[in-house]
């Protein structure tokens, strides 16, 4: 009789310490966002052998080899890559959905509502030529339209201003994680050298490699000594223990948002063919420099057009019972030279209301032909609807059709970026799942681990105590 | 697959985040009574919509047309009518007229009611709609007859006449004595009545009474001393005296009236390639002669008429086919008035049937359906709170609930 016996169940109360110790940290983090799941690898402790039986080896107990952290590179990759492409559609659906609410038609105050009221002042004319009040009317409502095109143009602008911030904010936020992650390199490195366990510094650094690839697309390279080195297309973002960080620019055309390139190579832009292709900064650099540039480009030649085709007639008519032919009805508020836009049209500060010219013969105060014309320009096709230029052949499209085919397109880019985001969502949300599957705590799984750990340690606890009364009786026998 | 909490949590925040997009989305639905309130909601239905409300605003607008257009048409209309009316009257006072049983007093009599026809032809066509002269085409803002000549005031004296050259006179020698009632156009305002000893300008149509006698003639446009003559109203008519017209004598009779001498058309637009014309001008083909204005033509003919009747009977009797063509004029513009105003009230009733069609189609596109609306809202409040509740149910058991050591 030896005190083997006791050996096991030390052994076995420590090891089943341990595990309950592991166990209850995993329920204790079972709601930790990046944690993941440990597990205390329990191995038979090598036997040795026996004194009583030649040849034979006697099991020594239980004990714990190590704790080990799950992992799953796989579908880490996955919700990585996954969060850059929800993040880039996150960020469009945000900037369309709230340019929406410019484009908000049909509405009683909207563009197209103007357009008509504008046009139909016109035509009210045409039948009352010489009504001071018909020609105010039309004075009147020609502000009006060109006061909507200004304020949308201003919204337009304004929402593309509040992007750039966001582009500026999002570079910022790339920078630090990206410093922290470069830290965070260096300690893992550092504690792993030493043979030490770095599981909870890689699951900060995979919490923050998750925030970093929702703002921009990221792949990755993991070293053997557990550092991790990070690319932005064929940039490096992160090499070991240095971060590369990002700069912004002026932008480079005329409305659109800050240009983004590397500290390091300032000369290259990111764009999607520099690599540049998910990810939160992505969806803003596209909605910033393509989309809503493109909007305002589109309302910029309607304003354009319309003033064109408006003038044309207004100056080939007379103004009220006179000989004189009438001046430009819309102008540039910026100067009497430079070309209409949405944001700068306005109705001529020189037009009163007899300047209207209605009439197409001179001196006939009761001529309304010249009125009827450009009302019935609404009808009429005058824009081109690719190039958005002056066209009244039969490929033209009216100034109405072309304001909603830009309404349609608002809308189907506001309803693809949501559905895609919706559906982006979903992936990412079921990738997360998998991952949560694959290396989260289950609280159940971990009751069922207890409830063993702790009746081992109870069995293991009962050995001792059956020893001691052996080794009581065997005392009691001898004494 | 293992579901950990973190599983549970992640599915049942994103479905309760979806459920309660559509309870937001049906509620704006139902608050605004359509079934989108941003494009990317429905960017089809939201440019259909727009189409579908450009096409309702022009068709209102051209309904408004129209209805502007008939207003027109029926005031043109009246005023025709009454020209007829009047018209029917000036035929029997011709006939009257024709008969050689009349004393000159009863011919004074009828030619002064020609006469007030004659302002009333003219105040018809001085006919207003919204301050536009309806008979004065471009120059709208213009009567197309100035207005009536004033009655000369008594008590004025005139010393002096200026006279055209070539109007012969039967008299010379007596004073011109302007009486109550002497037509005087453009009527002199009360501070430009011309005084005692200056010379006055007798407007054309001007009719003087001359005591019988001598005759003079001007040789050129001159002011002639007259002194003693006696210019009384048109219509006077003292013994033995003989009425000379001025009119026979190389003046332009009732040039005053300035009706169009062209089409100058007002067109309205009353669908998208619908026009209509709604003024006349006395210039449309009505049968008359080309070049001529049937309006005109019939005023003049009343002026004309006046002086036939205190003429003769058979002057008068000469008028008669005259007046019965323009009565032939005054009843075709009728049924040209007649015919736009079909055109115009078919339009109108075609323009009603479209914007009702297109309001329908509107509500179809892009309102709400509200009965599936509620029901399905009710629907959804009810998983959304199943999910609630058996949310907070699952998430606060596990097997830890069991474990009793």
């Amino acid at each position: 009789m030896s005190f083997m016996i006791l050996n096991i169940a030390g052994r076995s109360l420590s090891a089943q310490q341990l595990a309950m110790e592991v166990t209850g940290n995993n329920l204790a983090n079972s709601t930790t966002t990046g944690y993941q799941n440990e597990t205390a690898n329990l191995v038979e402790t090598p036997p040795i052998p026996s004194s009583q039986l030649d040849g034979s080896l006697q099991g020594q107990g239980v004990s714990v080899d190590a704790i080990t952290r799950a992992s799953n590179a796989f579908l880490s990759r996955s919700v990585r890559t996954q969060q850059g492409s929800t993040g880039y559609w996150d960020s469009l659906n945000t900037s369309l959905s709230q340019i929406q609410n410019v484009f908000q038609e049909p509405s009683s105050s909207g563009l197209s509502e103007a357009m008509s009221a504008f046009f139909n002042s016109w035509l009210t004319l045409s039948q009352t030529p010489s009504s001071l009040s018909a020609r105010q009317a039309v004075v009147d409502q020609g502000q009006s339209l060109a006061s909507t095109f200004n304020s949308m143009s201003s919204q337009i602008t304004g929402e593309i201003q509040n992007i750039n911030q966001s582009v500026v904010n999002t570079v910022q936020k790339v920078n630090t994680l990206t410093t922290q992650i470069a830290k965070l390199n260096s300690q893992i490195t550092t504690v792993t050298g030493s043979g030490g366990s770095a599981d909870t510094l890689l699951d900060q650094r995979g919490t923050l490699m998750n925030q970093l690839s929702k703002l921009v697309n990221i792949s990755y390279t993991v070293s053997p000594d557990q550092s991790v080195n990070i690319y932005l297309g064929s940039n490096a973002l992160v090499v070991n223990q240095t971060a590369h960080s990002l700069v912004t620019s002026a932008p480079t055309t005329a409305y659109g948002v800050d240009a983004v390139s590397f500290h390091d190579n300032p000369g290259q832009v990111l764009t999607s063919s520099t690599g540049l292709q998910n990810g939160e900064l992505a969806g803003l650099l596209t909605a910033g420099n393509q989309t809503l540039p493109g909007y305002l480009g589109s309302l910029n030649d309607l304003a354009s057009s319309l003033a064109q085709a408006v003038n044309t007639q207004q100056e080939s008519g007379y103004t009220l019972n006179s000989a004189t032919k009438g001046a430009a009805f819309f102008t540039s508020s910026s100067s009497t030279t430079a070309p209409v836009t949405a944001s700068t049209i306005e109705v001529s500060p020189l037009m009163t209301s007899q300047n209207v010219a209605a009439a197409s013969s001179p001196n006939a105060p009761g001529d309304g032909s010249n009125a009827l014309a450009i009302a019935n320009q609404i009808g009429s096709p005058e824009m081109s609807p690719t190039t958005g230029s002056l066209d009244t052949t039969t490929t033209g499209v009216t100034f109405s059709q072309y304001f909603t085919n830009l309404v349609g397109q608002v809308g189907n880019d506001g309803q693809q970026a949501s559905n895609q985001y919706t559906s982006a969502q979903a992936t990412l949300s079921s990738l997360q799942n998998a991952q949560e599957s694959a290396t989260g705590v289950d609280v159940n799984e971990q009751s069922a681990n207890l409830i063993q750990e702790q009746q081992s340690y109870q069995a293991a606890a009962q050995l001792v105590s059956v020893e001691q009364s052996t080794m009581v009786s065997l005392l009691a026998a001898v004494s | 697959m293992q579901v950990t909490p973190i599983t549970i949590r992640n599915s049942l925040l994103q479905n309760m985040q979806t459920q309660y997009q559509t309870i937001n989305q049906l509620q704006e639905e139902e608050s605004t009574g359509q079934s989108f309130q941003v494009p990317s909601d429905n960017p089809q239905a939201t440019t259909s919509t727009m189409s579908l409300n450009a096409a309702l605003t022009e068709t209102t607008a051209y309904s408004t047309a129209a209805t502007s257009a008939q207003n027109w048409l029926d005031v043109t209309g009246g005023a025709l009518q009454n020209m007829q009316q009047l018209w029917q009257t000036m035929l029997s006072v011709t006939v009257q007229a024709s008969s050689n049983s009349l004393t000159s007093t009863d011919r004074d009599a009828l030619a002064q009611e020609v006469q007030q026809a004659q302002t009333s032809f003219g105040q018809l066509l001085n006919t207003q709609y919204e301050g536009t002269y309806i008979f004065g085409g471009y120059s709208s803002q213009t009567a197309p007859v100035p207005p009536a000549p004033g009655s000369m005031p008594a008590g004025y004296t005139v010393s002096s006449i200026m006279l055209p050259s070539g109007t012969t006179l039967t008299s010379a020698g007596a004073a011109i004595t302007l009486v109550p009632g002497a037509i005087i156009t453009p009527p002199p305002s009360s501070t430009a009545m011309p005084t005692s000893g200056t010379s006055l300008t007798l407007p054309p149509g001007t009719t003087i009474t001359l005591p019988s006698g001598s005759t003079t003639t001007l040789s050129s446009s001159a002011t002639m001393p007259l002194a003693g003559t006696s210019v009384t109203s048109a219509m006077s008519n003292a013994a033995g005296t003989t009425i000379s017209t001025i009119n026979s004598s190389g003046l332009t009779p009732l040039s005053e009236t300035v009706l169009p001498s062209g089409d100058q058309p007002t067109v309205f637009q009353i669908g998208q390639n619908a026009q209509v014309t709604i003024n006349l001008t006395g210039n449309e083909n009505a049968g008359q002669p080309t070049g001529s204005n049937y309006l005109q033509t019939a005023y003049s003919a009343l002026g004309q008429l006046a002086q036939a009747i205190t003429g003769g009977a058979s002057a008068s009797q000469a008028m008669l086919p005259a007046l019965q063509a323009d009565e032939g004029y005054l009843s075709t513009a009728q049924s040209i008035v007649g015919g736009r105003m079909q055109r115009v009230t078919q339009a109108q009733g075609q323009l009603t049937t479209l914007a009702q069609n297109l309001n329908q189609t509107i509500a179809q596109v892009s309102g709400a359906n509200m009965t599936a609306v509620t029901v399905q809202l009710t629907q959804e409040e009810q998983a959304y709170q199943a999910a609630l509740q058996s949310g907070a149910q699952i998430l606060s058991v596990s097997l830890l609930n069991y474990i009793h050591p």
